[in-house]
């Protein structure tokens, strides 16, 4: 059953795209980031931060199934859990990947692992109405949006720009953590697969 | 037909949604941009083809990939013979992103007509314009090769890594083979500098070669058996393009090197250059209310007979050295009329630019920036301005009279060594 279940998802692409990130992300682990172009950042950014974003896509495709492929699992619960359990395990192995870079690179778990779980909300949304394809879009806008407007005085980061801030806050852990629960309830209803 | 296009195309909307957020939020950033008081420019959407084409490339990859995919059968069905789907899914992916960009340039321009200055020059924005509408389509081509050659889970990103790691290039290392970008997001004219509509001529042909190499790209690899140069040929014309502009020795503007003829008004006679005619309102009230709050009084030695203005790189000497304006020094001006811009104008009217100490690498002593600040206090208080609203001087500087403000402007014009240092 578990090999039929990794032979239906995307476990393969996903796994290919969540290493390559990794592996470049070891490569970029010494960089940090002071800014981009004329704005500022108020901290140095390791650009290991950034390639979470990628992972996550990774992330959501590992997720996801073709559409005309679908695993008979029968009762609706069984198919729940079993995605639950697949978000939980794929989640878990991404996380640990990010623990690896900012081992890597010295910035902090925290702030990583908070990152990652944004991203992976916001590419399993993406996955889960229909475009696994594109679901790397929303962290790479929020990435570029985040470095252009990072800050409006030399001190602190704008709100938006939290992802590159390497100071942890509760209200960030609590969010990040809430946002990928809700998502992942939402994945295990509805699944992820391409809209044709 | 169009609905359909939309329905399956994402392209299209990365763009309408994001490049419309993108200008909103350096609106937001310049604070004061929705008072028409600033001139807003094209470099406001140039910036979010800059940046945001990054995410449009690898979408446009996407929507390629996907378009010849066997659910996909309707943009074969519309392709006309002998056409290759994929190029017409780029094509409705590339046409609305092209018209947001226009729509947005167009509401850009015309916001900053209705401003209480003269509109900026239309040639350089119509060929900033034209360099940005090209650079989408050269982002597209990358997207349409990359999502014709790879899937599409795998040529989204890839292409926007490629967009990513092209512009990153230019950022990292300015002024060296990225230059076609360099049009794009900087956009504002500088008095004293003119547009180079050269250098935008040459950054517009190399572009469009580049896009139409990209979309010539995959088209040939897929013929390799028959021709392989025809590939390499593109590849070459893609790396071409890219490396050309390494030995176009040329800027995005070009300085204007003749001398301030532009002469208005009496008592101070205000000179500076023509083209920068559209950022005057800028300074001219303030340097008037200043030099008139000084003369009533009897402060002769802050009520000069000439203001001139210099392009950075000829700063003036002997007796125009002193009261001279610079034109990158309201590169980012306050409003005019307001407390700042009055502030602004005053401390780039007693900056002694003409003084080589200033230009080395030691900092000046602290008996120039007393000198400097104490005719800041003064000449303000003159006008009227309130001490709180200066900011960043020492509180203990108080306003000094007629006679010491003379002793101060002569050190100040002479580059006396005791305040600027002795030079090295």
């Amino acid at each position: 059953m578990i090999g039929a279940w990794l032979a239906v998802h995307r476990t393969r692409s996903g796994l290919v795209i969540l290493l390559a990130c990794t592996v470049l992300g070891g490569a970029v682990s010494a960089v940090q980031l002071t800014g981009l172009a004329s704005s500022l950042f108020p901290r140095p950014v390791p650009a290991a931060f950034l390639m979470l974003a990628p992972a996550a896509y990774g992330a959501a495709v590992a997720l996801s199934t073709d559409s005309d492929r679908v695993l008979e699992l029968g009762r609706p619960v069984r198919l729940i859990l079993a995605r639950l359990v697949w978000f939980a395990a794929v989640v878990g192995f991404s996380g640990a990947l990010a623990a690896c870079l900012t081992w890597f690179s010295g910035a902090g778990l925290m702030a990583a692992v908070t990152n990652l779980l944004w991203f992976v909300t916001l590419s399993t949304m993406g996955a889960i109405s229909g475009f696994v394809s594109l679901s790397w879009t929303a962290p790479a806008l929020h990435v570029g949006f985040a470095m252009l407007f990072a800050s409006s005085d030399i001190d602190e980061f704008t709100w938006w720009a939290w992802i590159l801030d390497d100071h942890v806050s509760t209200p960030r852990i609590i969010g990040s953590a809430a946002s990928v629960l809700v998502v992942g309830l939402l994945y295990a209803c509805y699944g992820a697969y391409d809209r044709k | 037909m169009i609905g359909g296009v939309f329905k399956t195309h994402v392209g299209a909307w990365v763009w309408i949604l994001a490049l419309p957020g993108h200008v909103v939020l350096s609106a937001l950033g310049e604070r004061r941009a929705w008072s028409g008081d600033v001139t807003w420019t094209s470099g406001m959407p140039g910036n979010g083809v800059f940046l945001v084409g990054v995410v449009l490339a690898g979408a446009v990859a996407v929507d390629v990939a996907r378009a010849t995919q066997p659910a996909r059968r309707h943009l074969v069905a519309m392709a006309p013979r002998g056409r290759s789907p994929r190029l017409l899914a780029v094509l409705v992916a590339l046409l609305p992103v092209l018209a947001v960009q226009a729509l947005v340039w167009g509401v850009m321009m015309a916001w900053s007509a209705r401003g209480p200055h003269d509109f900026p020059a239309l040639p350089a924005h119509f060929l900033d314009l034209g360099v940005q509408l090209l650079a989408l389509c050269a982002l597209a081509g990358l997207g349409y090769a990359a999502g014709a050659l790879l899937g599409p889970i795998a040529a989204g990103l890839a292409a926007a890594a490629a967009a990513f790691a092209l512009l990153a290039g230019y950022v990292a290392v300015p002024g060296a083979m990225l230059r076609p970008f360099f049009v794009i997001g900087d956009g504002s004219p500088r008095l004293g500098f003119v547009p180079h509509l050269g250098f935008g001529g040459v950054q517009a042909v190399l572009l469009l070669v580049l896009a139409c190499a990209l979309f010539a790209v995959p088209g040939q690899v897929s013929r390799t058996k028959k021709a392989p140069w025809r590939a390499a040929a593109c590849g070459a014309l893609v790396i071409g393009c890219l490396v050309a502009p390494a030995w176009v020795d040329a800027g995005p503007y070009r300085m204007v090197t003749s001398n301030a003829s532009d002469c208005r008004g009496s008592s101070p006679v205000v000179c500076d250059y023509a083209e920068s005619a559209e950022r005057r309102f800028v300074y001219e009230e303030s340097v008037r209310t200043l030099v008139a709050a000084a003369r009533e009084v009897g402060y002769d030695s802050l009520a000069p007979d000439h203001v001139h203005m210099v392009v950075d790189s000829s700063p003036p000497a002997g007796d125009a050295a002193m009261f001279t304006m610079t034109t990158q020094s309201f590169f980012d001006p306050h409003a005019p009329g307001t407390v700042a811009g009055i502030i602004d104008v005053a401390g780039v009217l007693i900056t002694p630019r003409h003084c080589d100490q200033l230009y080395q690498d030691v900092w000046p002593p602290d008996a120039y920036w007393q000198a400097t600040d104490t005719l800041m206090v003064t000449w303000l208080d003159l006008v009227g301005v309130d001490r709180s609203e200066i900011g960043m001087l020492d509180e203990s500087i108080e306003p000094v009279g007629p006679h010491e403000s003379a002793e101060l402007v002569e050190a100040l014009g002479s580059c006396d060594p005791s305040l600027l240092g002795p030079l090295p």
